[in-house]
């Protein structure tokens, strides 16, 4: 968080400078709302045509009557900006009381408020973000945004984008796919380790909460790379539905780790395809940790494509009232000898829901394969729901393969132990709670993971939400 | 009170079994033996509509050749329903390269001072226990037929009806030669 | 003083302790001994306010002059209550510097700090204090950064009660069979944090089913307790007769 300060780099788009930076482009989706938006970023013809093809999968694909409710989104309403930095609201006390007092309490500062709530504020470069910039310089790593990529890096591009998650995948790829906009591009040359973990501070942080974000991140064999995006404070905004899709190419040798931590406001729905394609002895870290939202519906997943190829997720979900986080991990083992693991960590209280979605698949050409899926629920009072929904499917007589999953409360003889030590019933189920969550919460970097302990601190003691 | 649930030739069923008695206790015993071209397609639901009720579902499948099989098995709690222990556990052997199994063990929990878990896992006869018989005189034949029943015998062992138990452990006898 | 007047506590409509009484005063050492199930245990935890335990209308537990029979747990704590578990409880994800830390804080925060005082520690400081007090008891450093009670062995769990109890400085422990499961080295060092309680002014009570860790201490009082019921009180000596008689002979 302390990071996020930072916002360097206007806003680059691809096209002529009289253009007003947050015309609107129109409501609904349209043909000729896609096709303004390729025009007005002077894309190559084949994107166009990308787009188009997408929005035709998604008039055509119904929506999924499994997972969450999906019945009353207005795919009408949807309102397009051409800068996906829609603007939020125009002060800070236009924000949602809720919201500024978890701010206050979680300690995030008054320049980093302005930009969470997505208010019009210029920042100048930083010098960090100079020095950093010019290190990835020197490796041959690129880092930009998605729309300048497409312009700057045109092969490599069209290499890879929509190769991982085809527009006909799901109704919501398709959506983005023709919609797209912002998103980071990431290239890691061979045999390159970046140290520093690349954060959405290089660009302007309200880019990242755009609706249709895309990302691509490429580490060429051998490489190394973390990428984080999000924070835990929460985050306002009007757009009520995300739809991104993420697509991660792991070549041989390479160990890419992403993380998200998401806390949009009740009012968004939040529907994301990420997904993964892990070459030899490769090894993809997902990292996701959803605390916000009405209904976000999430499977990162890894396609272990090549032998000895490793993937992982580490998935914390938080739901309170009105919130339904319903996702999971999917696995598919299509290479020998590859492993999988899934830690999944959820806490559900004040009549939320958490439903926990895997799929773990063996396929017939994945000699010795392991597998390990562990889902721990926490309930926290009457009102709230957890379910467990793990698809198991083998088809192969060398599989290795463990399932576990539990649905519990904060015990009573934990909370009468702490209290006997003096902490209130309150203190003690936070604690408690914190606790249940630590082995994911430990990934994260330092910054993040002390908000996040604070953030559980809040919601546990009712002081939030 | 105890179930036992055996199958060993093609069927597709649904079970719903429902706890709405205060305190009922429950074992239910499931052993599904595929061979040749079986398949079997289970849904198998525990309801708890009771509080203070327990349920302890406990499955082994075993299958060789061609064969396949898909178990679903929901352990459902409903708003409100407390004081509740339920179980599914579901292990599975595959004996061949043909063979395949789909399980998909699920929670839906509504309540919260409850006990709820499953496990599942997918394995095959481990390599070092045969080795380990083998090195004491059994042929590989005689190991694996060993192992195998020690993966059912979990399961058999606790049956009641002594009949049902006889009738059960001669099926297994067939499959297993 | 600590005062137990006339406890008849039930759990599931089962009367598990009939009409218990007893006074200690601080730094007295007083033992209470007898055969399983006689409500050892069940006395700790009613003590200590566990809601499943309850008592009837003539019960009444007063720590210096302030009735504390229907207070909870936390509250007892802060008035210098504390109560050694005989199976403590594991809290996965949280380190166990963190936790005494908190209760720590809790106990000592001053309602009215000066700017200078708060009353609480900070980090640094508090960790210091345990690190202190853990060499004292010969308990490794690292085992500070563990999560509390999770994968200890029996003998570790013991341990750390005994920290806990030295640093949160009760005016009243309520040590149950910190001996049990133990070997030799762990029994030298219950007896030690017992003598240490006592030092910082503590009135002990000592829950034991063995007559190994007594030899280390010297009790004031000696209390045994058969079926709920307080049967005998005695001196030093009690210990030997129970050691050479069990526990038929008292009724």
């Amino acid at each position: 968080m302390i990071i996020m300060n930072f916002v360097p780099l206007e806003y680059k788009l691809g096209f002529s400078d009289d253009i007003d930076y947050h015309q609107k482009v129109g409501t609904g989706l349209s043909e000729k709302i896609v096709r303004q938006i390729s025009a007005y970023k002077n894309e190559p013809d084949w994107m166009l045509k990308f787009r188009l093809r997408a929005l035709g999968y998604f008039k055509n694909k119904p929506v999924p009557k499994w997972g969450g409710d999906l019945s009353k989104i207005d795919y009408e309403a949807i309102t397009y900006f051409l800068n996906p930095v829609s603007k939020k609201v125009n002060s800070w006390k236009e924000l949602p009381s809720k919201i500024r007092d978890t701010y206050e309490k979680i300690g995030v500062p008054e320049a980093e408020r302005d930009m969470l709530a997505g208010v019009e504020a210029q920042y100048d470069s930083s010098v960090i973000y100079g020095s950093i910039k010019k290190k990835l310089d020197e490796q041959g790593v690129i880092f930009t945004d998605t729309d300048s990529a497409l312009r700057l890096y045109p092969d490599l591009f069209k290499e890879y984008f929509g190769t991982i998650i085809p527009p006909m995948d799901n109704k919501f790829a398709a959506l983005n796919s023709a919609f797209w906009s912002g998103g980071s591009f990431i290239y890691i040359p061979k045999g390159t380790r970046v140290d520093l973990p690349l954060q959405a501070y290089f660009r302007i942080n309200a880019k990242n909460m755009g609706q249709f974000e895309r990302t691509l991140i490429i580490a060429d064999e051998g490489s190394t790379v973390k990428y984080l995006e999000g924070c835990s404070a929460p985050v306002y905004t009007s757009d009520s539905l995300h739809a991104a899709v993420v697509e991660i190419v792991v070549k041989k040798n390479a160990t890419v780790q992403y993380t998200t931590i998401q806390n949009w406001s009740g009012n968004v729905y939040n529907l994301v395809t990420k997904r993964s394609r892990v070459e030899e002895n490769g090894t993809m870290s997902w990292v996701d940790c959803n605390i916000g939202s009405k209904l976000t519906m999430k499977y990162p997943s890894c396609y272990l494509m090549g032998k000895g190829a490793r993937g992982e997720t580490l998935s914390l979900a938080i739901a309170g009232k009105n919130q339904h986080q319903d996702v999971g991990a999917k696995m598919i083992h299509v290479g020998a000898h590859t492993s999988s693991t899934a830690i999944s960590k959820s806490i559900s209280r004040g009549g939320g829901r958490n439903s926990y979605r895997g799929l773990v698949e063996v396929q017939a050409l994945a000699e010795k394969s392991k597998s390990k899926v562990k889902c721990d629920a926490l309930i926290l009072d009457a009102t709230s729901r957890s379910d467990t929904y793990p698809t198991i499917k083998v088809n192969r007589s060398d599989t290795q393969m463990e399932h576990e999953a539990t649905v519990s409360k904060v015990g009573a003889d934990q909370l009468f132990y702490m209290q006997s030590r003096g902490l209130s019933q309150n203190d003690a189920e936070a604690m408690i709670v914190n606790g249940f969550a630590e082995p994911i919460i430990k990934t994260l970097p330092m910054e993040y993971a002390l908000e996040m302990n604070r953030l559980i601190q809040l919601e546990m003691t009712g002081s939030v939400g | 009170m105890q179930k036992v649930l055996i199958y060993n030739q093609t069927i597709k069923q649904h079970k719903v079994f429902e706890f709405s008695n205060p305190g009922e206790n429950t074992e239910i015993l499931g052993i599904v033996l595929g061979s040749g071209r079986e398949h079997f397609d289970l849904k198998i639901d525990a309801v708890h509509t009771a509080p203070l009720t327990t349920c302890r579902t406990d499955f082994r499948i075993i299958l060789q050749d061609k064969s396949s099989c898909t178990l679903k098995g929901v352990i459902r709690i409903a708003k409100n329903t407390h004081q509740v222990d339920a179980f599914l556990n579901i292990k599975s052997l595959l004996l061949s390269e043909t063979a395949s199994v789909v399980t998909e063990p699920s929670l839906e929990i509504e309540a919260n001072d409850v006990k709820a878990s499953h496990s599942a896992s997918v394995g095959q006869v481990d390599s070092q226990q045969v080795l380990y018989l083998n090195s004491r005189g059994l042929t590989r034949r005689q190991a694996e037929t060993l192992i195998l029943e020690g993966f059912l015998t979990e399961i058999v062992e606790k049956i009641k009806d002594a009949r049902m138990k006889k009738d059960i452990e001669e099926k297994i006898r067939i499959f297993l030669s | 003083m600590l005062k137990i007047n006339h406890l008849f506590v039930s759990i599931e409509k089962k009367e598990i302790i009939k009409n218990f009484s007893l006074e200690i005063n601080p730094k007295e050492l007083h033992v209470l001994m007898g055969p399983n199930g006689s409500g050892k245990s069940t006395l700790g935890f009613t003590l200590m306010g566990h809601p499943d335990y309850l008592l009837n209308e003539k019960s009444k537990i007063v720590l210096d002059g302030v009735n504390i029979t229907n207070l909870n747990p936390e509250e007892r704590a802060k008035i210098g209550l504390f109560l050694a578990f005989q199976n403590p409880i594991a809290v996965p994800g949280v380190r166990v510097v963190n936790f005494l830390r908190m209760a720590y804080n809790q106990k000592f925060k001053k309602l009215n700090p000066d700017t200078k005082n708060s009353g609480e520690l900070g980090p640094l400081e508090f960790y210091q204090l345990l690190l202190k007090n853990a060499q004292l008891l010969g308990i490794p450093e690292d085992f500070l950064s563990r999560n509390l009670n999770d994968q200890f062995s029996g003998g570790e769990k013991k341990k750390m009660e005994m920290l806990a109890a030295i640093i949160l400085q009760p005016k009243y422990s309520i040590l149950d069979e910190p001996d049990t499961g133990t070997d030799i080295d762990a029994l030298k060092v219950i007896a030690k944090g017992v003598k240490i309680l006592q030092k910082q002014g503590s009135g002990v009570i000592l829950i034991t089913h063995y007559q190994r860790l007594l030899k280390y201490l010297k009790p004031d009082e000696v209390h045994v307790l058969k079926e709920g019921r307080l049967v005998t009180s005695g001196n030093n000596n009690l210990i030997m007769e129970i050691e050479k008689e069990g526990y038929q002979s008292f009724n």
